[in-house]
C-alpha cells in the first residue's frame, strides 16, 4: 500500500512536470519524433485558424499515413506557420481570407450604448482609435466616452488587419492591448461590460451552431439594408460569409491568410499542394473566407 | 507511514512549488521603425515591485506570482505608456510603442514648469539629445545651425573658449546680448567676466558653459519669442536656452562608458612670403642704414631659400581625449543619475589646451505619495592653459599667433645650440632690448599661462502635491565658480620682456545663489476648459570678489608664478568686491478652451540692484495666443493634416546686464608725489545717473506650425519685429558737469526678421530611415535712434553706430584701385595724411570731392557683420545597424573687417607680408590691386574697403558614421557597442581669407583658428 502510494506521488509528480513543460515550450525543437518514430513536421497557428489546420492534417493522414503533421505549441520554431498578409514574409501560399468584425459582450453596457448605432467607417474610427475626436453627435452622449476597446498586440493577431482597414496603424487603438491569442479578446469582453473589441469570425462564431457565441454580440455596421440581417446577432456564420464574398463592405476588415515555410523540406511542400488543391474547400466549414 | 505520506506529498507538489512563478517573455519595440526599444520598463501592475527593464535587444524576461490575466506596465522615455493585458504566458508578449516625439501632446520645458507642445502659443526649439551626441566638449558650440535663428559663433579656436550666442540678432550697444542660460532651474547670465581675474596675459575668454559635460544633458529648448521668455523678465530680452541634465529611470541600472580620441589640426594657413621671397621685399623697403645694420644682401638673399615656416612651428596636430561614463536607474519611488567625466584636449596651437573632470549626481525621492525632493548638482575642474596675449607694448602686433605669422621667415627659431634664438635682427621699436626680441615660439612653451576654474552648481527641490492639481514647489540653488589665473612670463618672453620677467596671480570667487518658490494650479473642466496658473517669487544674490596680484623683474624664472615676492618689482595689487540682487514676483495663466484656442498671459515684476533707486522695479507682460485651427470642422476632415496651429504673442522683456554701480556716481582712486611722497587721492569718475533703468524689449511674433502626413513632413514659420528701447548708451553731456559724457537711457535699436524650419522624414522601415532638417533666418537690424545729443558714434574707427544702419556696420574709405602711370598725379586725390601722391599707391574715393581724401569727409559705410541669413541643414541615415549623420551650418551675406590681411599687405621692414605682394605693382607690373611695397604707408593704420571681406559660409559642421551591436556577455547579457568615427569642419565653403569666416567679433586680427577634427569613438551600454 506504501509503495503504491509512493509510485502515484512520483508518477503524479512526473506528469505535472511534463505538462508543465509543455506548456512552457520546454520540448520546442523543430524534429519531433512521432508515435512510429517518424519525423514530425509541426504547424503554428492562431487560434482562428486552428480548427481548419487541425482539420487538414486529419484529411491529409488519410492520404498519407506515413506522414505526421501536429499542432506546434510553446514559443519554438516550427516548420509551418499560419499568418496573415505580412510583408516580413517572403514566401506566402495564401489560402484563404479572414474577415474581422467589431464586438462587445452580449448584454453589457457597451451593446446597450451602441445598440442601433449602425456605425460607418467613420464613427468605427472615431469609436476605435486615437486622434480622431469623437464628432458632435457622439459628444452628446457622455457614457460613449467610457468603452474602453481592447486589442490585440502580439504578431500573429488580427488587431493590425483592423487597423489598416481605416488607415490607422495598431499602435494607434485606444483603450487597453492585451497580450496571448485574439480568442482572449472575448475573455477581456466578458470581465469589462464597457468594452469592445473585434475579432476574426472563427473566434466570433461557434463553428458546430453556425451561430454567434453566446456571449459576444456584433456592433451594428452600416450596411446594406439587404445584409442588415447578415451582420446582426441573428445571422448565421455562413450568411456572413456568404455576404462578404458577394460584397464589398468598408467596415469590414478583409485579411489574406496564408502559410509560410521555414523548411525545404519535400513533405511539407506536398502538404501545401494538397493544402491549395482540397484543404481550401473546408474554408467556410472552419469560418474562413475563400481567395478572391 | 506519516512521515512516506509526508514525502510523497512533498514529492507530488514539489515541481508545483518550483514552477510556482510564471515566466513572462516579450520584445518591445518601436512601431515607426520596428527597432528594439533598449531599457524601457515593464512593470507587473498588481505585483508592487516586480518589473524589468528590455536589454539590447528589447526583449525582456520577467517571473511573476500572479496568475494570468495580469496587466504590465510599459514605459519608455519619449513614448507614450502602455498597459497590456497578459492572458497567456505561453506566447511572447509583443508590444510596439509610439513615439511622441512629433505627437501634439509631447511636453516641453517651459520657464518654471513644462507645457503640452500643442498648448505651446510662444517660438520654442528643442534639440533633442540625439543632436547633443556630437563630439563637442561644449554644449553651445552645437547649437549652431540647430535652430532658426539663433546664431553660434565661437569667440576662438582655443579649446575651452567661449561662444556667442545671438537669438534673433543684436538688441544692445552695450548691455550684453547673450541669451539668458536656465541650467535645471538655476539662472546663469554666460559672460566669461564670471572667471576672469583680471589677469588678461592669461586670457580671458573662459567658458564658464564648458564646465557642463554634454553628455549629461537631456535636452535643450531655445525660448525666442516674448510669449516664452516673458517669465524671465528683466533677463529675457535676448532669448532663453533652458537645459535639462538627464534624470534616472525606473528599472534596471544601466551603466554606460564612452570613450573618443580626435586628431586636430588647423584648417587652413595663411600664405605668407618664404625667406628669399621676403628677402627681396625688405631690399626693396629697408633703408640704408637698415640694410647696413642687417647685412643683408641680395647675395645672401638669394641663398636664403625657404628659411623658417613659422606657422608650421606654431600650429600642430592636436589630440583630445574623452572618458565618460554614467550610471543611472531607479525604482517605484527614487531615481538616480551619477557620471563622471574627463576630457583632455590640446589646442592646435602650441602651448595651449584644456582639461575638465567633472562628476554629476542627479537624485530623486517621492518620499511620500504627494512629495518629492531631489538633488541636481555637478562639479568640474576645470583648466584652460595658454595665451596669445601681450602685455604692455605690442609693436604694432596684436598677439603671439600674429607674432609668430609675421616674423621674418629669414630669422630661425632655433640657435645652432637647440635653444631659442632671441635675437631678430629685422626687428624693431618696442621688441628690442639689450639686443634680445622675443621669439614666439619660446613664449608659447616658457610662458606659463593657466585659468583654472572649479564650478559647482547645486539645486535642491521639493515639490508638494497638496491637492490634486495643486503643486507647492520650491528650489534653492547656489553655484561657485573658483577661479585662478597664473601666469609667468620670463624675461625672454614678450610678457616679461621690458620688466625681466612678470608674474601674476588672480583670483576669483563668483556665487549666484537663487531661491524660488512657486505655486502651480491644473485644472481641467470638462473637455472644454484646462487652467494652469503659476505665482512664485524668486530671489537671487550675486556675489563676486577678486584679487590680482602681480610683480616683476626676477631675479630668478624658476619659481614663476609661485613666488611672486622673487619680483623686485611691486605692482599694485587689485581687489573688488561686487554684489547684486534680483527680486522677483512671477505669474503666468495657460488657458486652452476645448483644447483648440490657447492663452498664456505672464507678468514679471523684478527688482533689480542694478538701476536708479526709483528705477528698481519693472514689470514685464506679455500675453500668447495659439489656435489648432486643424481641429476646426473646416479641417478636421483633411486626414493628411496632423497639425495646423497660428501663434502670435506681444508683450515686453528687459536687459539688466549692464554691469553693477553704472547708476552711481563713482570715485576711483589715484596717485600724486608730493615733496617725494607717494599719496593717494580719490576723483569722481563717473556721472551718475537717478533715472538709469533697464533697456525694453517689446517685442511682436506671428507664427504657424504645421505638421501633415503624420508627422514625417512639418514646418514652423516665424516672422517677428522687436523694439528695443532706452538704449544704455554714453552721450555728450553738458561740460559743465565735469564730464563728458553720462550713461543715459536713450536710444532704439530694432530687429525684424522671418525664420523658417522644415523637418521631414524622407523613408522609414524596419531596415531604413532617412531624416532631414533644414532651418534659415534672416534678421534686419537697425540702430533707430542713438538719442538727440549726437548723430553717430564711431568705434575705434572701424565701427559706426548710426541711426538707419545695423550693429557692427563697418565704415571707412573706399577703395579705389592702384594709381596708374598713365594718369596724372595732381588729378588724383590721396589720404590726407600722404599729401605726395605717387605712382602704385592707393586710391581712395573722394566722396566729397574736394580733393583730399580725409577721415572726417571721406569715409562710407562698407557693410555690415550681419548676416543676411543664417541658416542649417542636417540629416540623417540610418540602415540596419549603420548611421550616418551630417550637420551643416551657413552665414550668407556678413562682412567681416580682416586686419590681419591688412597686416600682411602692409609691408615694412620688420615683419613677414602676404604672398600677394608678389603681384605687387611696379612699372613692370602694374597690379590694379596691390599696392606698391611702401615701408610705413601712412595708410595701414585706417580701414578701408579691400579688407571688408565677405565672410559668408557653409560649414559642414559634423560628419559622423557609427555601427550598432550587441555581443554575449557574461551569462546571456549583451553589450550595447556603438563604434564611430566623425569629423568636425570637415569642410568649409568660403571665400573669406583669414583663417575663420565664423568668427563672432567686428575685428580679425589673427584669432585662434578654429581645427579640423576627426574623431573615434566607442559607447557601452549595459
Amino acid at each position: 500500500m506504501k509503495k503504491i502510494a509512493l509510485t502515484i506521488a512520483v508518477l503524479f509528480s512526473i506528469s505535472i512536470s511534463n505538462i508543465w513543460a509543455e506548456g512552457n515550450g520546454v520540448n520546442d525543437v523543430n524534429e519531433v519524433k512521432g508515435t512510429n518514430n517518424t519525423t514530425v513536421r509541426t504547424i503554428k497557428a492562431p487560434r482562428f485558424a486552428r480548427p481548419l489546420v487541425e482539420k487538414w492534417i486529419k484529411e491529409y493522414a488519410k492520404t498519407q499515413p506515413g506522414v505526421e503533421f501536429q499542432i506546434a505549441k510553446g514559443q519554438g520554431n516550427s516548420d509551418l506557420n499560419v499568418v496573415l498578409d505580412d510583408k516580413n514574409f517572403s514566401q506566402i501560399v495564401y489560402f484563404g481570407e479572414t474577415a474581422v468584425l467589431p464586438i462587445t459582450a452580449r448584454s453589457s453596457e457597451a451593446a446597450r450604448l451602441l445598440e442601433g448605432k449602425h456605425l460607418n467607417n467613420k464613427k468605427l474610427k472615431q469609436l476605435y482609435f486615437l486622434n480622431e475626436d469623437f464628432d458632435e453627435e457622439v459628444k452628446k452622449n457622455k457614457a460613449f466616452e467610457t468603452i474602453t476597446v481592447y486589442s490585440g498586440s502580439n504578431a500573429t493577431s488580427v488587431a493590425s488587419s483592423f487597423a489598416h482597414n481605416f488607415g490607422e496603424e495598431s499602435s494607434n487603438f485606444r483603450g487597453k492591448r492585451i497580450s496571448g491569442d485574439d480568442l482572449f479578446l472575448n475573455t477581456a469582453l466578458a470581465k469589462d461590460p464597457l468594452g469592445v473589441s473585434f475579432n476574426a469570425l472563427p473566434n466570433i462564431f461557434d463553428l458546430k451552431s453556425r451561430h454567434l457565441k453566446e456571449n459576444l454580440s456584433l456592433v451594428g455596421l452600416d450596411v446594406k439594408k439587404d445584409l442588415a440581417n447578415s451582420f446582426s446577432d441573428n445571422g448565421t456564420l455562413d450568411e456572413l460569409l456568404t455576404a462578404l464574398e458577394n460584397s464589398k463592405e468598408s467596415e469590414v476588415a478583409i485579411e489574406k491568410v496564408g502559410i509560410s515555410v521555414n523548411t525545404t523540406d519535400d513533405e511539407v511542400n506536398k502538404f501545401l499542394e494538397w493544402v491549395l488543391a482540397q484543404g481550401t474547400k473546408y474554408n467556410h466549414e472552419y469560418g474562413l473566407l475563400n481567395l478572391k | 507511514m506519516g512521515k512516506r505520506l509526508l514525502v510523497a506529498t512533498l514529492v507530488a507538489i514539489g515541481p508545483l512549488v518550483a514552477f510556482a512563478q510564471n515566466l513572462i517573455t516579450g520584445h518591445i519595440t518601436d512601431v515607426r521603425t520596428g527597432e528594439p526599444l533598449i531599457g524601457a520598463s515593464v512593470i507587473v501592475k498588481s505585483e508592487k515591485g516586480r518589473g524589468v527593464v528590455t536589454d539590447v535587444d528589447g526583449n525582456f524576461k520577467l517571473e511573476t506570482k500572479v496568475e494570468a490575466p495580469l496587466t504590465l506596465k510599459v514605459e519608455y522615455v519619449g513614448y507614450r505608456a502602455l498597459d497590456v493585458d497578459v492572458y497567456d504566458f505561453d506566447e511572447p508578449v509583443e508590444i510596439a510603442l509610439i513615439d511622441n516625439s512629433n505627437r501634439l501632446d509631447e511636453v516641453v520645458v517651459v520657464g518654471y514648469g513644462v507645457q503640452k507642445r500643442k498648448q505651446l502659443t510662444g517660438a520654442v526649439t528643442t534639440v533633442k539629445n540625439d543632436e547633443l551626441l556630437n563630439t563637442s566638449t561644449s554644449f553651445d558650440n552645437i547649437l549652431g545651425g540647430a535652430v532658426a535663428g539663433l546664431d553660434a559663433t565661437a569667440s576662438s579656436g582655443q579649446p575651452g573658449a567661449s561662444v556667442n550666442i545671438r537669438i534673433r540678432g543684436g538688441n544692445s550697444i552695450n548691455a550684453g546680448n547673450e541669451p539668458l542660460y536656465v541650467i535645471d532651474g538655476v539662472l546663469l547670465y554666460n559672460s566669461s567676466s564670471a572667471t576672469n581675474a583680471g589677469n588678461s596675459v592669461a586670457g580671458t575668454n573662459f567658458n564658464p558653459l564648458a564646465s557642463i559635460n554634454p553628455s549629461d544633458i537631456e535636452s535643450i529648448e531655445v525660448l525666442k519669442d516674448v510669449s516664452a521668455s516673458a517669465i524671465y523678465g528683466s533677463r529675457g530680452a535676448n532669448g532663453v536656452i533652458i537645459v535639462t541634465t538627464k534624470s534616472g529611470k525606473h528599472g534596471k541600472v544601466k551603466v554606460d562608458y564612452g570613450y573618443s580620441i580626435g586628431v586636430s589640426s588647423v584648417r587652413k594657413r595663411l600664405d605668407v612670403l618664404n625667406a628669399e621671397q621676403w628677402g627681396e621685399l625688405y631690399l626693396e623697403l629697408a633703408t640704408d642704414a637698415q640694410k647696413k645694420a642687417s647685412g643683408v644682401t641680395p647675395e645672401l638673399v638669394k641663398t636664403w631659400g625657404e628659411g623658417t615656416d613659422w606657422q608650421d612651428a606654431l600650429f600642430r596636430t592636436a589630440t583630445t581625449q574623452q572618458h565618460q561614463v554614467s550610471v543611472s536607474g531607479g525604482s517605484d519611488n527614487e531615481r538616480f543619475h551619477i557620471s563622471g567625466n574627463y576630457t583632455n584636449q590640446d589646442g592646435v596651437i602650441r602651448g595651449t589646451g584644456f582639461t575638465r573632470l567633472g562628476a554629476r549626481l542627479n537624485y530623486e525621492r517621492d518620499i511620500l505619495k504627494n512629495v518629492t525632493v531631489g538633488l541636481k548638482s555637478s562639479f568640474s575642474k576645470s583648466t584652460q592653459t595658454g595665451s596669445q596675449s601681450f602685455r604692455g607694448q605690442s609693436n604694432g602686433v596684436s598677439g603671439l599667433l600674429e607674432l609668430a605669422l609675421r616674423t621674418s621667415p629669414a630669422v630661425p627659431i632655433y640657435n645652432t645650440d637647440g635653444t631659442y634664438n632671441y635675437a631678430n635682427p629685422f626687428e624693431a621699436g618696442d621688441f628690442v632690448r639689450n639686443g634680445l626680441t622675443p621669439n614666439a615660439i619660446a613664449d608659447l612653451s616658457e610662458v606659463d599661462a593657466q585659468t583654472r576654474v572649479d564650478n559647482t552648481l547645486v539645486s535642491a527641490f521639493a515639490q508638494w502635491e497638496i491637492i490634486k492639481g495643486l503643486k507647492l514647489r520650491t528650489q534653492g540653488s547656489v553655484n561657485i565658480l573658483n577661479t585662478r589665473q597664473n601666469v609667468f612670463g620670463p624675461a625672454t618672453s614678450q610678457i616679461g620682456f621690458n620688466s625681466d620677467g612678470y608674474g601674476a596671480v588672480g583670483s576669483k570667487r563668483w556665487e549666484s545663489d537663487q531661491v524660488e518658490v512657486t505655486l502651480t494650479w491644473n485644472k481641467k473642466i470638462g473637455n472644454i476648459h484646462e487652467f494652469e496658473v503659476l505665482g512664485g517669487y524668486t530671489y537671487q544674490q550675486e556675489k563676486s570678489e577678486r584679487l590680482l596680484g602681480s610683480t616683476a623683474d626676477y631675479a630668478n624664472d624658476n619659481l614663476s608664478y609661485k613666488s611672486l615676492q622673487s619680483g623686485s618689482q611691486l605692482i599694485a595689487t587689485e581687489t573688488d568686491f561686487v554684489t547684486s540682487v534680483l527680486y522677483s514676483g512671477i505669474g503666468r495663466i495657460n488657458y486652452s478652451l476645448l483644447d483648440r484656442y490657447h492663452l498664456t498671459a505672464t507678468l514679471r515684476a523684478d527688482g533689480s540692484s542694478r538701476f536708479a533707486k526709483n528705477k528698481k522695479w519693472g514689470w514685464f507682460p506679455s500675453l500668447g495666443f495659439a489656435w489648432n485651427v486643424n481641429e476646426e470642422k473646416f479641417l478636421k476632415n483633411i486626414k493628411w493634416i496632423e497639425d495646423l496651429k497660428l501663434r502670435a504673442s506681444i508683450g515686453t522683456v528687459g536687459n539688466q546686464e549692464i554691469g553693477d554701480y553704472t547708476f552711481l556716481s563713482t570715485y576711483a582712486a589715484t596717485h600724486y608725489f608730493l615733496g617725494g611722497i607717494k599719496n593717494i587721492a580719490y576723483y569722481r569718475s563717473a556721472l551718475g545717473n537717478d533715472d538709469l533703468k533697464w533697456e525694453t524689449t517689446t517685442s511682436y511674433d506671428l507664427g504657424f506650425d504645421f505638421n501633415i502626413l503624420k508627422g514625417k513632413l512639418g514646418f514652423v514659420f516665424d516672422v517677428y519685429h522687436k523694439k528695443t528701447s532706452d538704449l544704455l548708451l554714453d552721450i555728450p553731456v553738458e561740460q559743465t558737469t565735469g564730464f563728458s559724457r553720462q550713461l543715459t537711457n536713450v536710444g532704439n535699436v530694432t530687429n525684424d526678421g522671418v525664420e523658417f524650419a522644415v523637418n521631414a522624414t524622407l523613408w522609414q522601415a524596419k531596415d531604413l530611415t532617412w531624416q532631414v532638417s533644414a532651418n534659415i533666418a534672416h534678421n534686419h537690424n537697425e540702430v533707430t535712434s542713438i538719442g538727440t545729443g549726437q548723430s553717430e558714434i564711431i568705434n575705434g574707427n572701424q565701427t559706426i553706430i548710426r541711426p538707419g544702419e545695423a550693429l557692427g556696420t563697418y565704415y571707412g574709405w573706399q577703395f579705389d584701385g592702384i594709381v596708374q602711370t598713365s594718369e596724372d598725379l595732381k588729378s588724383v586725390p590721396s589720404p590726407s595724411n600722404k599729401p605726395v601722391v605717387e605712382y602704385g599707391d592707393v586710391k581712395y574715393v573722394d566722396q566729397n570731392g574736394d580733393g583730399v581724401v580725409d577721415q572726417e569727409n571721406d569715409r562710407v559705410v562698407l557693410g555690415s557683420a550681419q548676416p543676411d541669413f543664417t541658416y542649417g541643414f542636417a540629416t540623417q541615415l540610418r540602415y540596419k545597424s549603420w548611421n550616418l549623420s551630417l550637420n551643416f551650418q551657413g552665414s550668407y551675406g556678413n562682412k567681416l573687417y580682416n586686419q590681419m590681411e591688412q597686416a600682411l599687405e602692409s609691408p615694412n621692414a620688420s615683419y613677414n607680408a602676404s604672398t600677394k605682394l608678389l603681384n605687387r605693382w611696379t612699372a613692370e607690373n602694374p597690379s590694379t590691386t596691390i599696392p606698391r611695397a611702401v615701408a610705413q604707408n601712412n595708410y595701414s593704420a585706417y580701414l578701408d574697403s579691400r579688407f571688408i571681406e565677405d565672410a559668408s559660409y557653409l560649414r559642414l559642421k559634423n560628419i559622423q558614421i557609427g555601427y550598432n551591436f550587441q555581443p554575449k556577455v557574461g551569462n546571456n547579457q549583451k553589450l550595447g557597442v556603438y563604434l564611430y568615427a566623425s569629423a568636425q569642419n570637415l569642410l568649409t565653403i568660403t571665400n573669406y581669407s583669414g583663417y575663420d569666416p565664423e568668427y563672432s567679433g567686428y575685428v580679425d586680427r589673427g584669432t585662434y583658428p578654429a581645427s579640423r577634427t576627426f574623431t573615434f569613438g566607442v559607447k557601452l551600454s549595459y
